[in-house]
């Protein structure tokens, strides 16, 4: 049966109701369609009786057009459901299968939140996206959740979109079939991170899907398509055709990941490379492979022999590409050449010293080398280079030199009473204790402890947070730094921390320190109170001592006068409240007490004081809670 | 009551709460854990910020209904400490056997006391008064006269002349519909007064807008007509009963359980919840919390309903997703046809054994036609919901072009689509693809009949799909 005529009816219909039914008179579309009608109207009682309330409808007065047009509008969308279409005609495949993850009985009030966070927009989502991902793990394993989670890579909030990165990283395997599903080789910053999460979980195998999309990728898609390339040693031969093709910056990532390839032809293709563009050096800083750790040592030497040989001034260009293929240097490159390399340029110490730069100024090129070092040091850790650094030390032993970088080498491979032994004197504890170059060797010392650090996570100390060190650190070198006699600031720049600036030191220290030894304890809490009285600070030296699980009580009072301007009793709460959390009652009244003795508050805050102090002593001898700030406040 | 981690989310008053009460017995904060020799009690001690911990204990006297008890002054209910105390039961923390507290067995004994006091209640014959009722109706009639007046009134001008017209006289109808008991038609006005806002504001929304207020306007017309016919007949009878249960509902009538009970619309049921969601009604100003739910004796599928309003979202409790077998011994069953909205008081939970799980997809419609069948009766009714919950075989699922399609073991086909209405929170259709597991053989699909005015097609909006092993959610 044809239907066409209902349909135009009923479209007829809601067209006068649109229009009102004042017009409808001059309505005759809708006359025409209510013709149509007729014969459906003969074949069956139904399509009669919406034929007879159409002829109603118009002939009706003014006043009652509207009940009658809704009757009929009823009546005609009744019938017109009941002749709804079902089903679709034609060859049924299979629904393509895109899945993964599982399928979890998780609640919706546990569920939506956290899909309204990864699917919506504004503020808070990456917060809520973070604690579910701590909390509960399992919920990014959910079929509902997946594929939220990667749509979110293209989330217009950056810190979003890359924590969504990280999350897939940790997820895993499970997550490529939903990255490869729906690519869009030309698209935006959402595919560039599917690819870039895509090579990080699969590394090398990515290598299939990832020539599929070669040819298809544009732009920053194809950059990243390239620079994941690299991460396979087999596409050597790919990427040497394309260092032939690409341009730009497209190049440029051909080059990066060509510095993570090796082979003869890849030594070739630098070797060439280099000779015609020196800057695209740049490119092999991250490579440790033997090809790129070769050709840096050999381009450096040639380099530096070159000024050595000249007039005795390095030329602006000359000190810029020398500085350039330096920093190339670093990133694991510890080939034989390389080292050699290194011993090199300490035999060529003096001469190197004399240089003078384009403004014949002294070149200093040796601190420089030193500095180079020391970082490809820090990054490699224990191997052939560590070694090294041993032998310069052993060969310069007395002077400043090599002094951190053995020192910090002896850390990562000898035994720590031995390292004590050995590199203590260079911190005095009395004058004079050492004799030659005696604030350098003692600076030296200090810059090699300074990279060293209590990492609370690994509960072992490490090297610039990387490399552990070969055993715990000696005690011993707690108790000589804080009986030191020189407290030469650690950091280059002292921090501005909280209202106070004083010296790196005792952060640098504070580092070394875990704060769970009892012997460390026992030896810092006396020092950082007597510290904190000589140079004020006595918020961050406060914070210090309850981390140790001890109190600044005798010092707090002092520590407070050393500061210029008197202080903020939101700053006195802060403190006294993290004070409460590790200290009895007790001891944060009398630190209170401290305060009130100090008088060292700003003028405007002395009446709530006043009545602040008294109210929470009150409250902490009848044994509650040190009060919130809300407290405090809702006194004035 | 066999307690599962799902069972204490419900309990919670909110999620931040279950997790606060998590971190809680996650600490260690409590102490001094006990329980009553029977299990029906346990009670400890939980460390707060005050100097004296906060004496916290569970009940369940009452099977599927545990009374929480908390010494702490927080206002929600139950508190993070009850919560946690379940978190420590779950964890299988041990308790030891100890007397009950006289406090808490005084409690216990009122508890009882007043249970026993309502049940007595609802068995007393409810008075009716008729003055107030014959009141009540005239005035129905009054308001259903102004709503029919204003109807008309737009129906002359046209639907389209709604961009020109002013919301807040729709507003204040719809408010004076309220003060005469209509707060169906109320809820229908505002949704005019929201399409001329939206008009309004998006001209480009025209066209939708205009389709939008004649479906109204179509209910609204059937609700007046119908209504005025009843109404008049229980004035001039004297009869006041509520034999057109539907029209009772759509004119913003309110089952009492009593009344259901008094209708006999009571039986024990084994149920099993088949999908949840939650949507926000703009007119009512209220989130709506569906739960579809499975008998499994009967095999029909009827629907809880949370009603929250966002003025007082905090103070009504949230309803959630439910999973495994529930037992009720009392189901009250809201009068109506197709899905009806269903009710209880106390349930008692447990997960479902492979046979039952397995029995499930037997419950779904005989074939697609039957289904459909059901689902046009359902539709071609102004006065009730334009879809229809249904559970259906899956002979195969795939696609004909890029419509998506169900075909069942007898070869019918129906499309699966997305109710446009429900939102982009509701889209289910494309999860079908990303299921990380193929479909076994002897499932059934649940979902929503509706019918699609863009292209005349009845289609299904898929929910769920009932395996033999499982019930994967494509919602919630």
């Amino acid at each position: 049966m044809n239907l066409q005529p209902l349909y135009d009816v009923k479209a007829r219909l809601e067209q006068a109701a649109v229009a009102g039914t004042g017009l409808l008179e001059e309505d005759f579309r809708l006359r025409k369609a209510a013709e149509g009608l007729a014969p459906l109207a003969q074949a069956s009682p139904v399509f009669g009786k919406i034929a007879a309330g159409l002829e109603k409808l118009l002939a009706a007065p003014e006043e009652t057009r509207g009940v009658l047009l809704l009757d009929v509008l009823s009546l005609t969308d009744a019938v017109v459901y009941t002749q709804g279409r079902c089903g679709l005609p034609g060859e049924l495949k299979p629904l393509p299968h895109h899945g993964a993850g599982l399928c979890q009985e998780i609640s919706y009030n546990q569920l939506q939140p956290l899909v309204a966070a990864l699917t919506g927009s504004g503020g808070g989502r990456v917060e809520t996206v973070r604690s579910a991902w701590e909390e509960h793990p399992e919920f990014f394993q959910d079929y509902r959740i997946l594929p939220a989670v990667v749509l979110g890579l293209g989330d217009s909030y950056a810190e979003m979109a890359d924590q969504n990165a990280e999350i897939l990283k940790k997820i895993g395997a499970p997550v490529l079939p939903l990255l490869e599903h729906n690519f869009e080789p030309a698209g935006k910053k959402e595919m560039v991170r599917r690819v870039e999460v895509f090579s990080q979980i699969a590394g090398a195998e990515a290598t299939p899907w990832l020539l599929k999309i070669l040819s298809e990728s544009r732009k920053d898609v194809r950059i990243a398509v390239i620079t994941a390339l690299g991460e396979d040693r087999n596409n050597w031969k790919l990427l040497l055709d394309l260092a032939k093709t690409e341009r730009g910056k497209a190049r440029e990532a051909v080059l990066k990941s060509l510095a993570r390839q090796t082979g003869d032809a890849v030594r070739a293709f630098w070797t060439a490379e280099l000779a015609k563009t020196p800057s695209s050096v740049r490119s092999l800083t991250g490579s440790s492979t033997e090809p790129a750790s070769d050709l840096v040592a050999a381009g450096l030497r040639e380099r530096l022999e070159r000024v050595l040989n000249g007039k005795g001034i390095v030329n602006e260009k000359d000190a810029q590409e020398i500085q350039t293929w330096l920093a190339s240097a670093q990133g694991g490159k510890e080939t034989p050449a390389m080292l050699d390399f290194w011993r090199w340029t300490a035999q060529q110490r003096v001469p190197l010293g004399k240089l003078l730069d384009h403004n014949a100024k002294p070149w200093d090129i040796n601190s420089t080398l030193s500095d180079r070092l020391l970082d490809t040091l820090c990054y490699t850790g224990p191997g052939p280079l560590c070694e090294l650094c041993r032998e310069l030390w052993e060969n310069s032993r007395g002077k400043p030199d090599y002094l951190t970088h053995g020192l910090l080498a002896s850390l990562l491979t000898r035994p720590a009473g031995e390292v004590y032994e050995e590199f203590s004197p260079y911190i005095p504890t009395k004058t004079p204790l050492i004799e030659g170059d005696k604030p350098k060797l003692n600076r030296a010392a200090l810059q090699g402890l300074y990279r060293v650090f209590w990492k609370k996570e690994t509960g072992d100390w490490r090297v610039y947070n990387a490399h552990p060190t070969a055993q715990p650190l000696d005690i011993r070198w707690i108790v000589r730094l804080t009986q030191a006699v020189w407290k030469k600031n650690l950091q280059a720049n002292p921090g501005q921390v909280d209202d106070v600036v004083f010296g790196g030191y005792d952060v640098s220290l504070m580092n070394l320190v875990n704060p769970d030894d009892p012997e460390m304890r026992d030896v810092m809490a006396p020092y950082l109170r007597q510290r904190m009285a000589q140079v004020g600070g006595w918020r961050t030296y406060s914070r210090w001592l309850f981390q140790l699980g001890a109190s600044p009580r005798g010092a707090l009072k002092d520590s407070m006068l050393q500061v210029r301007k008197p202080t903020y009793l939101y700053y006195v709460w802060l403190v006294l409240s993290e004070g409460a959390k590790v200290l009895p009652a007790e001891e944060i009244i009398a630190l209170i007490e401290e305060v009130q003795e100090a008088n060292f508050l700003r003028r405007e805050d002395r009446t709530l004081a006043q009545q602040a102090f008294p109210y929470t002593i009150a409250q902490l001898r009848a044994g509650n809670a040190f009060p919130e700030w809300s407290d405090w406040w809702a006194l004035r | 009551m066999e307690l599962t981690e799902q069972a204490i989310l419900l309990q919670a008053p909110n999620p931040a709460a279950a997790e606060n009460g998590r971190k809680l017995s996650r600490k260690g904060s409590f102490s001094g854990h006990a329980r009553s020799e029977d299990g029906t009690l346990y009670w400890a001690a939980c460390a707060g910020s005050g100097k004296t911990p906060y004496r916290t204990s569970l009940d369940f006297s009452a099977p599927g209904d545990p009374v929480c008890r908390c010494s702490c002054p927080s206002r929600q209910f139950p508190c993070k400490h009850a919560l946690g105390l379940m978190f420590e039961i779950l964890a299988k923390k041990s308790f030891q056997v100890e007397e009950i507290p006289a406090d808490i067995a005084e409690k216990r004994a009122k508890k009882a006391a007043q249970v026993e006091k309502k049940q007595a209640r609802a068995t007393t014959p409810k008075k009716v008064n008729t003055a107030a009722l014959k009141k009540k109706i005239a005035r129905q009639l009054e308001g259903l006269d102004m709503a029919r007046k204003m109807a008309d009134d737009l129906l002359r001008s046209g639907v389209g002349s709604l961009a020109g017209s002013s919301a807040q006289s729709f507003d204040k109808l719809a408010k004076d519909l309220g003060s005469c008991y209509l707060t169906g038609p109320q809820a229908d006005f505002t949704r005019m007064a929201l399409a001329v806002r939206e008009m309004q504001q998006n001209p480009s929304q025209a066209d939708l807008c205009c389709a939008q207020a004649l479906r109204t306007l179509i209910h609204l017309h059937a609700v007046i007509k119908k209504s005025q016919t009843l109404l008049q007949e229980q004035l001039d009878t004297g009869n006041y009963t509520n034999n057109d249960t539907i029209l009772f509902e759509a004119l913003g009538g309110v089952w009492k359980l009593e009344d259901l009970r008094a209708l006999g619309a009571v039986r024990p049921a084994r149920l099993v919840q088949l999908s949840f969601d939650v949507s926000f009604d703009e007119a009512k100003k209220e989130f709506i919390e569906r739960g579809w739910w499975l008998d499994m004796d009967s095999g029909r599928i009827d629907e809880t309903r949370n009603l929250r309003p966002a003025k007082a979202l905090k103070y009504v409790k949230g309803d959630d997703s439910r999973f495994g077998l529930f037992q009720v011994p009392e189901l009250f069953t809201y009068p109506g046809e197709g899905n009806c909205r269903i009710r209880w008081e106390t349930a008692e939970t447990r997960p479902l054994t492979p046979e039952e799980q397995a029995a499930l997809p037997a419950l779904a419609q005989p074939n697609l036609a039957a289904a459909v069948k059901a689902g046009k009766n359902q539709l071609k009714n102004t006065l009730m919901p334009s879809f229809l919950a249904t559970l259906v075989p899956i002979g195969q699922l795939g696609r004909v072009g890029e419509t998506f399609l169900l075909e069942d073991p007898a070869g019918s086909r129906i499309v699966l689509r997305d109710r446009v209405e429900d939102g982009e929170n509701h889209a289910s259709v494309l999860r079908l693809t990303l299921l990380p597991e193929p479909v076994p053989a002897g499932s059934a699909l649940f979902g929503l009949l509706f019918y699609d005015e863009t292209d005349q097609f009845i289609c299904l909006h898929p929910y769920s799909i009932v395996t033999p092993e499982r019930i994967i959610r494509l919602l919630f």
